[in-house]
C-alpha cells in the first residue's frame, strides 16, 4: 500500500480518536455523550470481532512512521504490542464516556430533586 | 490463602473481561430512565434483574423435565435442523414468559419496577441467550451449561459436575455455579445492548 495512503489513514484515525476524546471531555450536552458512548460500543465491538485489533490500524503499517495507537499508547506507557495498545485506548475513551454520563445523571437527578 | 489468591485473580479477571460492558448495559438503563426514576434506583433494578434471570433459569431447572418447557424443548440433543429452529422457538418464547412472569408479579405488588427496564433487560437477556449463544455459540460457559445439564438429565456420570453456568456469568461466579474460574468476554454482548436501547427508545419513546 502506497505511504500516503496509510498516513491518510493515520490522519483519519486521529481525527476520530482526537475528536470523540476531547469532546467526551468537553462536552456536557447528554445527547451527544450519548452518540458518542453508542460510536466508542461500536469500535469495541469491532476489535472484537476482527480478532482484538482495529481496523483502522491495520491501514496505517508502513516502514517509516508508527502507527496513530502506538504513538498515543506510548504517552502512557511503553513496550505494548499493538493489539494492547489499541484496547488500552478504546476501553479508556469508553470508560471517560461512561463515567461522565453517570456522574451528569447522578448529578442532573441530585439538582432536580 | 491459595482462595485469597484465586479471589484475586477472579476479580482482575472480572475486569478484564466483563466491567465495561455491563457498566455498560447499566448507563444506558440510566439513559433509558433517568427522567423520571433516580439512576440509583434504576441501578438497583437491574441488580435484581441480574439476580432474577439466574434464579428463574434455576428452577426450570428443578421442575421435572417432562413439565420444564425449557429443560424439554432446549435441553435436549435433536440433531434435525427443522425441529432444533422449532425448539429454539419455542425457547425464545421461554425466556420471554421468564420476564412476563416478573412483570406480572412485580405488577401485582403495585408496580415497583419500571417496565422499561424489565423491557430492556429480558430484550438483552433472550437476545444474548437465543443468538449470541444457541445460533452463534459464542460462548464456552454455555455449552458447558448444556453438557452437565444434559448428562446430569441423562443419569450419564460426570464425576461431581453438576448442572453449571446458568448465567449472567458474574452470578454463577457469586453462588459457585460457573464450571471454571475464569470470566466469561462478555464483548460479543455490546451489539445486543445496543439495539436492545434503540427498540426499547423506540417502543417506550423516553424522554432524553
Amino acid at each position: 500500500m502506497r505511504l500516503e495512503v496509510n498516513l491518510f489513514f493515520s490522519l483519519l484515525h486521529f481525527i476520530l480518536a482526537y475528536g470523540v476524546f476531547i469532546t467526551s471531555l468537553v462536552s456536557n450536552n447528554i445527547k451527544i455523550l450519548i452518540f458518542l458512548l453508542i460510536l466508542m460500543s461500536i469500535i469495541k465491538f469491532f476489535y472484537f470481532l476482527f480478532y482484538n485489533r482495529c481496523v483502522l490500524t491495520l491501514f496505517e503499517y508502513n516502514d517509516y512512521f508508527p502507527t496513530l495507537a502506538y504513538c498515543m499508547s506510548n504517552v502512557l506507557t511503553e513496550n505494548l504490542n499493538d493489539s494492547k495498545c489499541e484496547e488500552v485506548i478504546i476501553n479508556i475513551g469508553i470508560l471517560i464516556l461512561l463515567n461522565k454520563l453517570l456522574f451528569l445523571f447522578v448529578k442532573n437527578n441530585f439538582y432536580n430533586s | 490463602m491459595n482462595n485469597y489468591l484465586s479471589i484475586k485473580k477472579k476479580i482482575t479477571n472480572f475486569f478484564y473481561n466483563q466491567f465495561i460492558v455491563n457498566f455498560l448495559a447499566i448507563v444506558i438503563c440510566i439513559i433509558l430512565t433517568y427522567k423520571k426514576n433516580s439512576p440509583i434506583f434504576s441501578v438497583v433494578c437491574m441488580i435484581i434483574l441480574y439476580y432474577y434471570s439466574y434464579f428463574i433459569h434455576k428452577l426450570f431447572h428443578f421442575i421435572p423435565e417432562c413439565s420444564s418447557v425449557h429443560l424439554y424443548f432446549h435441553h435436549n440433543n435433536e440433531k434435525n435442523i427443522i425441529i432444533n429452529n422449532l425448539n429454539l422457538f419455542i425457547e425464545l418464547l421461554t425466556n420471554i414468559g421468564f420476564f412476563a412472569i416478573f412483570y406480572y408479579i412485580q405488577k401485582f405488588f403495585g408496580n415497583i419496577f419500571p417496565t422499561i427496564i424489565i423491557f430492556y433487560y429480558g430484550f438483552i437477556y433472550t437476545s444474548v441467550h437465543i443468538i449470541n449463544y444457541s445460533i452463534f455459540h459464542s460462548s464456552k460457559a454455555h455449552l458447558m451449561h448444556h453438557k452437565t445439564s444434559n448428562d446430569y438429565i441423562h443419569d450419564i456420570s460426570v464425576g461431581d459436575k453438576k448442572p453449571c453456568n446458568y448465567g449472567p456469568d458474574l452470578v454463577d461466579h457469586i453462588f459457585q455455579t460457573n464450571y471454571d474460574d475464569h470470566f466469561e468476554n462478555y464483548d460479543h454482548i455490546i451489539p445486543n445492548i445496543l439495539i436492545s436501547f434503540l427498540v426499547t427508545y423506540y417502543i417506550f419513546k423516553p424522554e432524553i
